[in-house]
């Protein structure tokens, strides 16, 4: 009987740590819900923080291949805080799917809210690269003043994201 | 390595990078299209064969792509419009149905028929067509005027998620100027859509 009592004490508090480290590790992954800006708002945004470096992904939650390479993304969290980057999500999403967004990125358990392009066209567009279709996801890399370092588009590993880093690495050394 | 060897080295590079970048320009030639091409009514015409006599708009497209979804009846309005008008409209899915399965032609058919197409709908085998033409998302719209020569390239419009919010009617603007042999005048515009998804 006492070690019925005793196994059921651990078991009770097992689930008791369990369900608080749950509900814990999904309030820690998303420090606000997602927003929606306009473009020039969105361009502020890159311009305005005081990092070397910063990643914007433009994805969306219809957007199959934007939805299988997330993981590879999240997967490089730490990776991209220790090397001091900021990254921006923007979805493209349509602005009335701010719940459906932030609840990807729950399950996804991203670090990262987004932002929300409350445009899909060319002032969304002229924010990034003149040689870029149009096609997401896609990933732009700014430097401090918000000039483009180098960007794609298409779906990469984490390994792409690393060898990425690296290459940048030069030029972030020179700001 | 020497100089020669790094010249020609940089002159490769140089070719593969262009290659991967590829894009028509304004003014550039209709490309041609050897192949048969596969419409959903079971015919095989060539590319060439579908040039209309005032112009040809041809527009990547696929059945899966939300962005087409939201243009679809702004895109098939103009096409049914303007193709009674003289200009040659093709709509082109060149996506591999391996990747989304309602991109292959069943699904092509259903939407050609909800959507009420009255112009072919061609399937890109080999996804080569959108190679040549360099498309890279859908929907992407090629217009050629009379003499065959790339006179817009871009969307619609400037809202593709809000037909109620459109001022700029990009599409119906460069129709119209091909129509009366003007010069169209906005001639390349750019917005969000998806990737196509390229048969290997």
């Amino acid at each position: 009987m006492k070690d019925v009592l005793n196994y059921l004490i651990i078991l009770a508090g097992l689930l008791l740590v369990s369900g608080c480290g749950g509900a814990g590790r999904s309030e820690q992954n998303l420090s606000a819900a997602s927003e929606v800006l306009e473009p020039d708002e969105i361009r502020a945004r890159i311009v305005a923080g005081d990092t070397p470096l910063t990643m914007v992904h433009l994805w969306a939650t219809w957007c199959g291949p934007c939805v299988d390479e997330f993981p590879e993304l999240v997967e490089m969290r730490e990776r991209l805080s220790l090397a001091g980057v900021r990254v921006l999500l923007v979805s493209v999403d349509s602005v009335d799917n701010v719940e459906e967004v932030d609840s990807f990125l729950e399950r996804n358990q991203s670090p990262w809210s987004s932002l929300i392009s409350a445009g899909m066209g060319e002032d969304l567009m002229d924010i990034f690269s003149p040689d870029w279709s149009g096609a997401i996801p896609a990933t732009f890399f700014f430097g401090r003043d918000g000039h483009l370092l180098k960007w794609w588009s298409g779906a990469k590993s984490a390994d792409e994201y690393e060898a990425a880093l690296a290459e940048l690495a030069d030029e972030v050394a020179k700001q | 390595m020497t100089r020669k060897c790094i010249i020609l080295t940089g002159l490769a590079a140089a070719i593969i990078c262009s290659a991967n970048v590829f894009a028509l320009d304004i003014g550039d030639s209709m490309p041609a299209v050897d192949a048969k091409l596969k419409g959903i009514d079971g015919k095989e015409p060539e590319l060439g064969s579908l040039k209309g006599e005032k112009g040809t708009l041809i527009v990547f497209t696929c059945v899966h792509c939300p962005v087409v979804e939201a243009l679809q009846e702004r895109m098939v309005a103009l096409g049914n419009e303007y193709a009674k008008k003289g200009i040659g409209v093709v709509f082109v899915n060149s996506n591999d149905p391996g990747k989304y399965a309602s991109d292959g032609i069943e699904g092509m058919r259903r939407q050609a028929k909800k959507q009420g197409y009255e112009f072919p709908y061609l399937v890109d085998e080999t996804s080569d067509i959108a190679r040549k033409f360099g498309a890279k998302r859908t929907p992407e719209l090629f217009l050629f005027d009379a003499d065959g020569e790339l006179v817009y390239h871009g969307t619609v419009d400037d809202s593709p998620r809000d037909a109620g919010k459109v001022s700029k009617r990009y599409l119906k603007n460069a129709l119209e100027a091909v129509l009366e042999g003007d010069e169209v005048p906005v001639k390349t515009t750019r917005a969000i859509g998806c990737s196509i998804k390229f048969r290997s």
